[in-house]
This record gives structure tokens, C-alpha cells and sequence, in this order.
């Protein structure tokens, strides 16, 4: 279980993704330098092919959560071990070796808005320095799978909200991570919109990637019946195989289907 | 990062046409700051050239008294002759000193003409040496009756020589200075264009980008905006030196200078060089100082 392979060389351990039991946060804290704790004993294990949604509250500690699996931040106790590897561990300059490891879709695009659609996708290809035989024939099949072929030389502002998410998802996979990690990805999206998304992510997850999102919305994650972490105040309040967005005897009748 | 070299050399081009101003106004300064200096080498060069000319005729000038007559010439050039370190000798008379000032001269021989009746130079031997004995052979030439006086071209050389040292050391240090007003300059612009991108950076860094990755298309731009400076400047000495040369030449027609072609020439290789190296530091300063 705790395999790691050498990247480059042989003094860069970094995690080897595709086997079980990807992700295991071992009670894992996190306080900043300015008191505010954001995490408190956290336990978690991700399994290789699941779809996790984290929800809460602002403030609950979701997205201290995703900095931390994208090693942004380290935690302040506790191990954070992707396949064994303990990513807190890992030297600078092995930083970006582990998060080619993980694809990542924002809230708000975060799109390069002087590059086409083309060009946004590819580049993210580029930074990993994917040959460019690879490049020509990666784009053109992932921009196909979110259903842009015909937007790939549109600029990021003449797409709609939606077809720029979808743009950030094409980026996100198109090197073929284990990870997908969404942070609020349909958070700007109007609900038919948000839809579309998570079909895509669906799709993306049957496929084999791990899909991991921080969310608000709802009716999204009651719907989807997917595993559910409910975080608050920084602590672990739930964990639910098939879970909704809230706990069975705190839903608000006709509020939520 | 070979993979990606024309990626990076796309992503340095597309940041310089965002700001076409600035960096027309760099190129502008670092061609000049570069031009500044090939003025400078060009001027330690040609005394350089002056100095290795002079060493290959190197000679003992052996000026004769007014009163010495043909015969006592005759002995004074055997005696010559027969020093050490003596590899030829030749007498020139009077007449022969002032037809050789005519020549050397040139247009200005109207001045000459004008002392008409009066032969201001004395005849005298130049004596071929070589350069080591030069003067040895000067300090006994002086001690032989007949001899007005001697002069020997190695104290000119040496003077020369130290002027040559002079220059290139005001030469190094004008590189200096150059250098790190262009450093400054290029490590400036470079700064804006990392600081416009700052938000993409943060995007290349999520996304797994290595740490050079972000900053290749600014090294290169630096050090491409150096060379660019390198060779402007060079294309302008190119194009000045030969007009700069020639009024020298025609204003000092007793030197024997270089064309200014080839004073460009010899000096370009170093504005090429000086302005990728002093560009790439440049982008290196600014790129530790957005790491900062």
C-alpha cells in the first residue's frame, strides 16, 4: 500500500497514484499563524474511484482541507498520507511532481483569459511538459468530452459561465489525474448550468478518477447519493456512505427534496 | 524545458507586445549604454593596434648634428651598423626627411611649402632594431660624436602602452557601470511583467508547474532583450565608426589607424555577449526579487 516510485530522480519520493486507498488524512490539525484553528482531528480515508462531497458551513474548514491535499498548506499535527507518502514531508521541489497527481477545478475558473480554449487546455499540458504529439491529441479529445470542440478558439470571455467551468474541467483532466479536486465548481453557476457540471464530473469519476468537491449546493449533493464528510467548526461531524447534504433529522421539510 | 522552448519563447514575446512602450524605451537605453562602451573599447583597440604597429617597426631615429659632413656620416652608420641588436640601417639626408614629411603629410604640405627656402629637419639614420635591444642600442647611438640626438619609438610605445592600459581598465569599469544600469533596466521590466502575471503564476504553481516553468518566458526575455540591445548597438558602431574613423584618420594622417569597420567589428562580439549576460542577470534579479 505504501508504494512510491522516483520521479526525475532519485531523491524525489513522490506518492504513486493508482492504487487502493489513495488519500488518509490521520488526525490531521491545522491552526494558523494567527490562532484561528481551522482543523481539528480530522480522519478521513479516500479510497481509490470515490466520489467525496465535503459540505458545511463557511468557515467549517473545507477549503483548508483542499489546500492541504494540494499541499499548500501542511498541517499543524497529524499526517496527511496519499499512498503512505507523507506529503507534509515532501521537499519543495517535489511539490509540483505531487499535484500533477491532481487535477483542479476552482470556483471562479481562475482561466488564462488571453489564451483560447485551446490554448487554456493545452497549457496545462505544457506545464507538465507533455510532449507536443501528446498535446495535439489530448486537447481535442477532452475539449470533445465537456463539449467544446466548437468553442476551441474562443477567448475565456465569450464563453458563458457554464462553458468556462466546463473549459477548467477539460484543464483539470486532460493530463489524466487519480484526483480530481472541484472547490465550489458550481458555486458562480445558475442550477441547469451546476447540472451540466456535475454530469460531467459524474462521467469523470466513472472513468476512475477520485472526485473530491467542496460544496454549498444543496440539492446537488442530496441528489447525487454519493459519500458524504460533513465538516464543522473544523471538526468531522459526519461521514456518510450515501449522505445528504444534511443530517436526516435536521432537514427543513419542503425546503429540500 | 526544451519541450516547451517555443512555448516560453511565445509566452516572452506575447508579455513584451503588452507593453510595447516599455520595452522599446529599454531596448533604447541598454543599445545606447551598450554603444557608450564600444566608444570606449573601440578607443583602447586602437591604441592597442597603434602600440603592436609600432612594435613591428620597432626603431632608434639617430638625428645628426647640422655640421657633420657625408664622410663623417659614412662612419657614423658603419659604427651603427656594427651595434648589437642592429638589423639594418638607412641614411636620409635632409631633403629626403622634408620629401618624407611631404608625404605623410599630405594636404597639409601647403604649410611646408610655405617655409620655401628653409629646411627645418636634420638628416638622420633610422635604425632598424630589435625590439628587445631597442634601448641599448639608443643609449650608445647617443654617445658617438656627430649625434645631435636619438629617439627611440619604445618610449613612445611605452607610453602608448600605459594609455592602452588606462583605456582598457576605463574600458572594464564602463562595463561595469554599463552592465549594471542594464541589470537594473532589464530586471525592471522583467519585475512588471511578474507582477502583471502574478495571479497566472499562481495558476502554473496549482497546476503543478516546476518553479522554472512560470519564469522561463522572463528569463528569456531578458536575455533576448540584452541581446537585442548587443546587437542594435553593434549594427549602430557598424554603421558610425566607419564616418568616426575616417574623420580621425583624415585628422590625424601620421597615425596608422584601423578602418572603423574593423574596430566594429572587433568590438562586437563582446556588446553581443555583454547584453545576454548583463539580460539574463537582470531577469535572474528580478525573478529572486518576486520570489521575495
Amino acid at each position: 500500500m505504501s508504494k512510491a516510485i522516483l520521479i526525475k530522480d532519485k531523491k524525489q519520493v513522490v506518492p504513486e497514484w493508482g492504487v487502493k486507498a489513495m488519500i488518509k488524512l490521520c488526525h490531521v490539525d491545522k491552526t494558523y499563524p494567527n490562532g484561528n484553528i481551522a482543523l481539528k482531528d480530522i480522519n478521513i480515508e479516500i479510497d481509490k474511484g470515490e466520489f467525496v462531497f465535503f459540505v458545511g458551513p463557511s468557515g467549517a474548514g473545507k477549503s483548508t482541507l483542499a489546500k492541504l491535499l494540494l499541499r499548500e498548506e501542511v498541517p499543524t499535527a497529524g499526517e496527511i498520507l496519499v499512498n503512505g507518502v507523507n506529503i507534509a514531508k515532501l521537499k519543495h521541489r517535489q511539490i509540483p511532481y505531487y499535484r500533477r497527481g491532481i487535477g483542479v477545478v476552482f470556483q471562479d475558473f481562475r482561466l488564462l483569459p488571453e489564451k483560447t480554449v485551446y490554448e487554456n487546455v493545452a497549457f496545462a499540458m505544457q506545464v507538465v511538459e507533455a510532449p507536443r504529439r501528446e498535446i495535439l491529441r489530448q486537447v481535442p479529445a477532452v475539449l470533445h468530452l465537456v463539449g467544446l470542440s466548437h468553442k476551441s478558439r474562443s477567448k475565456p470571455s465569450q464563453l458563458s459561465g457554464g462553458e468556462q467551468q466546463r473549459v477548467g474541467l477539460a484543464r483539470a483532466i486532460v493530463n489524466n489525474p487519480p484526483v480530481l479536486l472541484a472547490d465550489e465548481p458550481t458555486g458562480n453557476l445558475d442550477p441547469e448550468t451546476s447540472w451540466e457540471i456535475m454530469r460531467l464530473l459524474v462521467e469523470i469519476n466513472r472513468r476512475g478518477t477520485t472526485v473530491i468537491m467542496a460544496t454549498h449546493a444543496r440539492d446537488i449533493v442530496d441528489t447525487m447519493k454519493k459519500r458524504v464528510v460533513a465538516l464543522e467548526g473544523g471538526r468531522v461531524v459526519r461521514d456518510e456512505k450515501q449522505g445528504s447534504y444534511d443530517c436526516e433529522g435536521d432537514k427543513i421539510p419542503g425546503i429540500l427534496s | 524545458m526544451f519541450t516547451n522552448l517555443g512555448y516560453f519563447l511565445a509566452e516572452a514575446w506575447r508579455d513584451a507586445r503588452s507593453r510595447p512602450v516599455a520595452v522599446i524605451f529599454s531596448l533604447v537605453s541598454i543599445t545606447l549604454l551598450l554603444l557608450f562602451a564600444a566608444f570606449v573599447f573601440a578607443g583602447g583597440e586602437e591604441v592597442q593596434w597603434l602600440v603592436a604597429q609600432l612594435g613591428e617597426e620597432a626603431a632608434v631615429t639617430v638625428f645628426l648634428k647640422e655640421d657633420v659632413t657625408a664622410a663623417q656620416a659614412e662612419v657614423l652608420g658603419e659604427k651603427l651598423q656594427g651595434l648589437d641588436g642592429v638589423t639594418a640601417v638607412r641614411f636620409i639626408s635632409q631633403e629626403e626627411a622634408l620629401e618624407e614629411m611631404n608625404i605623410v603629410l599630405g594636404s597639409y604640405s601647403a604649410e611646408l611649402a610655405a617655409l620655401t627656402g628653409f629646411n627645418p629637419f636634420l638628416s638622420y639614420f633610422e635604425v632598424r632594431v630589435r625590439p628587445e635591444q631597442g634601448l641599448d642600442v639608443a643609449r650608445q647611438a647617443e654617445k658617438f660624436s656627430g649625434v645631435d640626438g636619438v629617439r627611440d619609438s619604445r618610449q613612445t610605445m611605452e607610453r602608448l602602452t600605459r594609455l592602452s592600459t588606462v583605456l582598457r581598465l576605463g574600458a572594464l569599469f564602463t562595463l561595469i557601470f554599463v552592465g549594471i544600469v542594464m541589470m537594473i533596466t532589464i530586471s525592471h521590466i522583467v519585475h512588471l511583467g511578474l507582477m502583471a502575471r502574478e495571479e497566472e503564476m499562481e495558476i502554473y504553481r496549482l497546476l503543478g508547474a516546476g518553479p522554472w516553468f512560470a519564469v522561463m518566458p522572463f528569463l528569456l526575455q531578458g536575455s533576448l532583450l540584452g541581446l537585442a540591445g548587443g546587437l542594435m548597438s553593434f549594427l549602430s558602431a557598424l554603421l558610425s565608426f566607419p564616418f568616426l574613423f575616417s574623420r580621425l584618420q583624415a585628422a590625424l594622417p601620421f597615425l596608422p589607424l584601423r578602418p572603423g569597420v574593423a574596430v566594429a567589428l572587433t568590438v562586437s562580439p563582446l556588446l553581443v555577449v555583454t547584453g545576454l549576460l548583463f539580460g539574463l542577470c537582470g531577469s535572474l534579479l528580478a525573478q529572486s526579487h518576486s520570489r521575495g
